[in-house]
């Protein structure tokens, strides 16, 4: 390919699958992820971002299984590596934030021996060195006397607080790629943004890519380099954040943005535009999973499903791409060109 | 005359005789054909506040007039009339509609219990509701779990709205609900308003819902009511600062608003014993501050505002 050299991404997935034994629930999605920056990962509840998010580390519920595709990390396939080796890599090279703080802390270890932990089982470190650098990890992310929170236990931390230590916990051995899903979701307001905040100080200071699982685009607006959007195991729109929220291309990506309520609205005014339907109406249908409820439906979208395609030049992970017949049948002409 | 008019409520709980005012003298009104929002974070009373106007709790202190009937003390035998007008939708569309019933009798339930004898007027009521919430009728044969979360909440609201009230509490209907479903959940609160003549008391942790959504907007903090603003000055010129932070952290799909001020601190985090209770996360806070608790002061234009500075 004639493209300009890049650097290579941290992360690419490549055509990955995960299936359950009733059926498929991701469908061949492809992205990657440069150095440093981040990828936001959205879409609604069941379109399978969060799995996409659990199977990079072969973290899936017990009945999913990842049924095709690559995960490709510093050249290894963390589809096929061993479980030994993917040992090394969970904590280190690749750590995961979830979405509840309240139940991914052991409630009856100390906050300070689960920071410790990782560092000991990672880095080889003393006790005493290990303890030291978690009282450093706890000042890092923000808690206040860190010598005595280090000795507490999580029912003594308020939620913010509890997820600050799961970041404290996830960024302790410098990993590479940091996997947040919905790490805000189960925090109020004024606390998801010290959160977001948080995150994108130590994404610069470390010098780390994330992946950032949300279902709200204005925190993809606020803390993204680039935005996949996925529906019903898809991805249907992938592009730059300042390309995407200047215009999406697909209509599911539109309807989307459209429906989160506007800046100036009020309802005597105008009512929120919907997306009719439910997700569950695409099931078992041929051609786009989107038709069902896509305003500007043709013939054509119920014979096949679109592949994603560039509309803009550049290869699929780095340009900008959408999954819609009717864009990519008159894409080359007009699209193609107003961008590129 | 307003609809709702509560005066002073306070509602309290206690454990291990240590006493908890998760409602601390709270006053507000609610006039018919108003939407009135209520906003606030997690701990801060709201849904208790909510709770005790539908009378599914009892304040400690004060009073609820519906109609200009003080319900505040009412044993449950006298409430039932009351429960007529007003209604509520709760949260959790998976928690609050019973698995193991139709939906035809969830939605059949209050109109028996409320003394409408007549089968037929039953169906015909239970008709034209599902028709206004586009479920269908084959539907009420059906069992929760075979409805998605959306559909589910359009039956919590149903289920309300059998009864003709004149107020509804709303207790975070959309906030369990996907983003596109959110739209379609809040269009049908607007439309079921104009139809059926509703009041609404929206509660809310989300404040750009609420204030697309209401004419009013009251925004509490540890308790109490900080701001009562309506829609034009809630937009263009909030008083209170937390409800300034509350706005400055609504992160914004337009990429060139950056999230000006983030406030520090926690809800809860060190109450303090005198003076403001926000003063410990407020940034502009001053020694007067300190000593002395702003009351909620109505201001000329008919907003009220509790902050010394403001």
């Amino acid at each position: 390919m004639s493209l300009p050299q890049r650097p290579h991404p941290v992360l690419e997935v490549l055509d990955l699958r995960i299936g359950f034994p009733r059926g498929e629930a991701v469908h061949g999605i492809t992205f990657a992820i440069e150095h440093g920056k981040t990828l936001a990962l959205v879409g609604e509840s069941g379109c399978g971002k969060s799995l996409t998010a659990f199977s990079i580390l072969r973290l899936l519920p017990p009945a999913a299984s990842i049924a095709g595709g690559q995960v490709v990390f510093n050249g290894q396939d963390l589809a096929t590596v061993s479980a030994r080796e993917l040992r090394r890599i969970r904590g280190k090279g690749i750590s995961i934030i979830l979405q509840e703080p309240m139940t991914s802390l052991n409630p009856v270890l100390t906050i300070g021996a689960q920071i410790c932990e990782i560092i000991r089982r990672h880095e080889g470190l003393s006790r005493s060195k290990a303890k030291a650098r978690a009282i450093e990890l706890l000042d890092l992310v923000g808690i206040a006397e860190p010598q005595r929170r280090h000795d507490q236990f999580p029912h003594n931390f308020s939620g913010g607080m509890r997820q600050r230590v799961m970041i404290a916990i996830a960024v302790a051995c410098n990993p590479q790629l940091l996997i947040a899903d919905e790490p805000t979701t189960a925090l109020d307001v004024t606390i998801q943004a010290q959160v977001m905040e948080l995150l994108d100080r130590l994404r610069h200071q470390l010098s780390m890519a994330m992946l950032l699982i949300t279902h709200d685009l204005g925190a993809v607006a606020q803390w993204a380099d680039r935005v996949a959007v996925m529906y019903a195991g898809r991805i249907v729109e992938q592009a730059s954040v300042g390309e995407f929220f200047a215009g999406p291309k697909h209509p599911y990506s539109q309807g989307l943005l459209a429906s989160s309520v506007g800046d100036e609205a009020h309802y005597t005014d105008r009512r929120l535009t919907e997306i009719k339907g439910s997700v569950a109406s695409a099931a078992g249908a041929t051609g786009c999973s989107f038709a069902p409820r896509c305003p500007r439906v043709a013939a054509a979208c119920h014979l096949a499903q679109p592949a994603l395609a560039t509309i803009a030049p550049g290869a699929i992970r780095a340009g900008w791409s959408v999954a819609c017949c009717q864009l990519q049948a008159q894409g080359g002409h007009t699209d193609a060109v107003a961008v590129g | 005359m307003p609809l709702l008019s509560v005066e002073n409520l306070r509602t309290s709980y206690t454990s291990r005789g240590h006493t908890l005012h998760a409602v601390d003298g709270v006053s507000l009104e609610v006039a018919e054909h108003e939407t009135v929002g209520l906003v606030g974070e997690s701990g801060c009373g709201k849904s208790t506040l909510g709770k005790t106007i539908v009378r599914l709790l009892r304040p400690s202190d004060g009073t609820i007039r519906l109609d200009g009937q003080d319900i505040s003390q009412l044993d449950e035998r006298s409430l039932r009339p009351v429960r007529r007008s007003v209604q509520m939708v709760f949260q959790d569309p998976f928690g609050s509609l019973n698995p193991r019933q139709r939906i035809g009798t969830i939605l059949d339930t209050p109109l028996k219990v409320h003394g409408i004898r007549d089968p037929e007027e039953r169906r015909r009521r239970i008709l034209d509701i599902t028709s206004r919430i586009s479920i269908p009728p084959e539907a009420l044969q059906r069992y929760p779990h075979e409805f998605s979360g959306g559909q589910r909440q359009r039956i919590g609201i149903a289920r309300a709205l059998v009864l003709n009230p004149k107020l509804v509490v709303c207790d975070e209907p959309v906030s369990a609900l996907d983003l596109s479903i959110q739209a379609q959940i809040l269009n049908l609160l607007v439309d079921l308003k104009r139809d059926l003549g509703l009041a609404y008391l929206f509660i809310s942790h989300d404040l750009s819902v609420v204030r697309y959504f209401a004419d009013r907007v009251l925004v509490m903090y540890l308790g109490r009511i900080v701001e009562s603003a309506d829609h034009a000055t809630l937009w263009r010129n909030p008083r209170h600062p937390y409800t300034r932070a509350l706005l400055a952290a609504i992160p914004s799909a337009r990429q060139d608003k950056k999230l000006a001020a983030v406030l520090a601190g926690e809800v809860g985090q060190g109450i303090p014993t005198s003076g403001c209770r926000f003063r410990t996360r407020c940034p502009v806070a001053v020694k007067q501050c300190e000593t002395d608790d702003p009351a909620l002061r109505k201001l000329a234009d008919g907003n009220a505002v509790a902050c010394h500075l403001a």
